[in-house]
């Protein structure tokens, strides 16, 4: 996926729509991250949904 | 009186007796049912000079206002007393059957006190109490005694049994319903043992529930029952089980691996996820009467090492505290060991726990084959772990079953050698299976402040910390930052409320978190009969918190106990809260402000508990 130069997470999140029902979680390169981070070429993106916690 | 029904049952054991008895309404209405109830109970009539194994121990068991409601999430109960575990006040609570055949059998709750001359049960057909003999039943695990009980006394009835663990008084022996639900935590099964008590047995002849509104109840429960079961979280759950996020835990670091010395491991995460046990083992789902969600497992595994016929399958706690904790992704191994637990009634979490930090002892040498009796405890060794350190804890019939029958805390005590440095407790309870350091700092404050010691089920402090809950009507509307201290404090005094409320009232977690505040409100006048707003609902929750408070206090709990160990504070060194610091000193000088907490003696001051109706307790530790 491609994103603009200044693209950060949330354009990410944005663009493939997920439910919030889901409760997703963002992982950049491993590490847990807010909407707001900035991404570079070839970062890895995780989604994690903690959509209970038993 | 609508909804409970005011009666309970007072068994005195040594006596060989069990009368009905009421108490007073204003009761309920302050301490609303379970937990909070069974509180004050013991505050009126137990003994703080009794140790908890002692015949004049009390052990109560005791419903909440809605069992008995065709309602998911209403089958729960509570049981208390002082803990063999930790040694001061403490609760469990248990779903499953038992609780709604109480309820029309007549009886609120159940108040057990001396100890039978022989191993006995008591038996509860509707207001019919028989105490009886049973000593061909003692050294039976669970699994027989209630298949026997479903023989003598039909399918019908309903049980709450302990296995060898309990007669043979090991510090976190469970009690068990039907095989498959447990009061695990705190070891009550050990004091059921110690009162000679291997079952009690109840059976009703109808379905009688009294509310105070039966027409507004019934819609209620209604549009309930179905924002319950519609929920995607419910729909999950009744998928894969509890263990359903197991997977996306891991990558939080929510889910403690190696005794808590690692927070990431992705294979591990796929093997023992609940998506895993439901596309390889899983037969049927189960639920605790009347609910719909069905979170339970029903699994056979029909060959391999760890084979087990049909039947009860493990809960996330289990799979975690018997798969990552000891280093393990066999879930075979894990549905195996559950399955063991069960049978010789033990709790799962201080097991897994305890053999884990016996396991990082034995890694480090400061427990050695000397003190094991020759066996080697290494990580992944699930065929040890279940032939020979389980049965061994049960009976406790070597130097190692003895030393962790114990529980960690005290066997940490008794080995030394800086062992105390790998344990995982609060207050002597071993923590659950959620890290606070991946899964939450609050988890850390909360672990620390509850009664009984590291608890996530004591209030639902992890799930709002997940984003998984919100209560806008108390205040609570914010998201929350997993990894940070930031307004931990100040959602840890709604949880806590929040939580007393949930325990006394004996619901479900899983069910309740569907269920906003008003509704709440609703549900306790229209069942009870109550004329409650918000604010009294929360009242009455924090009523509860304190009085659990003032009991420790009795105990001898101050504020400089309410910590967690060192090992749930160290910065992880893998995934993702890798070197994140859990800034606990702070959350918990916020909260004990807020709370209005004496910071040397834990408790509230005199005043704030008269504003809340707890003068005459008051009076008491403020003398």
């Amino acid at each position: 996926m491609e994103v603009s130069d200044d693209g950060c997470l949330s354009d990410v999140i944005q663009s493939i729509n997920i439910p919030v029902e889901i409760r997703p979680v963002f992982f950049v390169n491993h590490k847990r991250c807010a909407f707001d981070k900035k991404l570079s070429d070839g970062d890895e993106i995780k989604i994690v949904s903690l959509i209970m916690g038993g | 009186m609508f909804g409970n029904t005011g009666k309970i049952i007072w068994a005195d054991l040594s006596a060989g007796t069990a009368e009905h008895r009421t108490l007073p309404e204003q009761y309920y209405r302050n301490f609303i049912g379970g937990a909070g109830l069974a509180a004050k109970i013991f505050w009126e009539y137990g003994s703080f000079e009794a140790q908890p194994l002692a015949p004049e121990s009390l052990l109560i068991l005791m419903n909440g206002p809605f069992a008995g409601l065709k309602l998911s999430g209403c089958s729960r109960s509570a049981i208390a007393g002082r803990s063999p575990l930790t040694g001061h006040w403490g609760d469990s609570s248990c779903g499953g059957h038992f609780a709604p055949e109480l309820r029309y059998s007549g009886f609120d709750g159940i108040v057990l006190q001396g100890k039978l001359e022989e191993p006995g049960i008591i038996l509860i057909e509707d207001d019919e109490i028989s105490v009886l003999p049973v000593r061909e039943w003692w050294g039976m695990g669970v699994i027989e005694t209630t298949a026997l009980i479903g023989k003598k006394y039909g399918k019908k009835a309903r049980s709450l049994v302990i296995g060898q663990a309990g007669e043979n008084l090991v510090n976190y022996a469970c009690i068990m319903n039907e095989c498959h639900h447990a009061f695990g935590r705190a070891g009550y099964g050990a004091v059921m043992g110690s009162k000679n008590l291997k079952a009690i047995i109840v059976k009703s002849s109808a379905q009688r529930y009294f509310p105070a509104d039966s027409d507004s109840l019934d819609s209620l429960r209604r549009e309930l029952d179905a924002k319950i079961t519609e929920s995607v979280t419910s729909q999950v759950l009744h998928e894969n089980g509890t263990a359903a996020n197991l997977e996306g835990g891991v990558h939080i670091g929510d889910v403690p691996i190696k005794n808590f010395t690692s927070s990431f491991w992705e294979e591990m995460a796929e093997e023992l996820t609940g998506s895993t046990l439901t596309e390889k083992y899983l037969t049927n789902k189960a639920a605790c009467s009347f609910c719909k969600i069905a979170c339970k497992r029903v699994v056979e595994i029909p060959e391999g090492p760890f084979s087990i016929p049909k039947g009860p399958g493990p809960e996330y706690e289990t799979i975690a505290a018997f798969g990552s904790m000891l280093g393990s992704k066999d879930l075979a191994a894990t549905c195996k060991a559950g399955r063991l637990c069960n049978d010789l009634g033990l709790d799962t979490i201080t097991a897994g726990s305890t053999i884990a930090w016996a396991m990082e002892a034995f890694e480090k040498s400061a427990l050695t084959v000397l003190e094991t009796d020759g066996v080697e405890l290494n990580w992944a060794d699930m065929d040890t772990v279940i032939d020979v350190v389980l049965p061994q804890i049960a009976f406790r019939s070597s130097k190692l079953g003895e030393l962790l029958s114990q529980g960690s805390l005290r066997a940490a005590d008794m080995i030394g050698r800086g062992s105390s440095e790998w344990l995982t407790t609060a207050k002597g309870l071993e923590a659950p299976m959620h890290d606070p350091r991946g899964g939450g700092h609050g988890l850390a404050l909360t672990y620390s402040i509850s009664h009984r010691g590291a608890c996530h089920t004591a209030n639902p402090m992890l799930f709002m910390e997940m984003g998984a809950c919100y209560y806008p009507e108390i205040g609570f509307e914010y998201e929350l930052n997993p990894m940070s201290s930031e307004y931990k404090a100040e959602s840890a005094l709604l949880a806590v409320q929040i939580g007393a409320i949930e325990n006394s009232s004996c619901f479900c977690q899983f069910a309740d978190r569907e269920i906003a505040i008003p509704e709440w409100v609703r549900l306790f006048n229209f069942a009870a009969g109550y004329d409650w707003t918000v604010e009294d609902m929360m009242s009455a929750g924090l009523r509860v918190f304190y009085l659990q408070r003032l009991l420790n206090y009795r105990f001898g709990i101050r504020a400089s106990d309410d910590l967690v160990s060192k090992r749930l504070l160290d910065p992880s060194t893998d995934g993702a809260p890798e070197g994140v610091e859990i800034d606990f000193d702070c959350m918990k000088k916020r909260f004990y402000q807020l709370a209005k907490l004496d910071g040397t003696l834990g408790i509230p001051d005199r005043r704030t508990l008269e504003n809340i109706n707890l003068s005459s307790e008051a009076n008491v530790v403020w003398q």
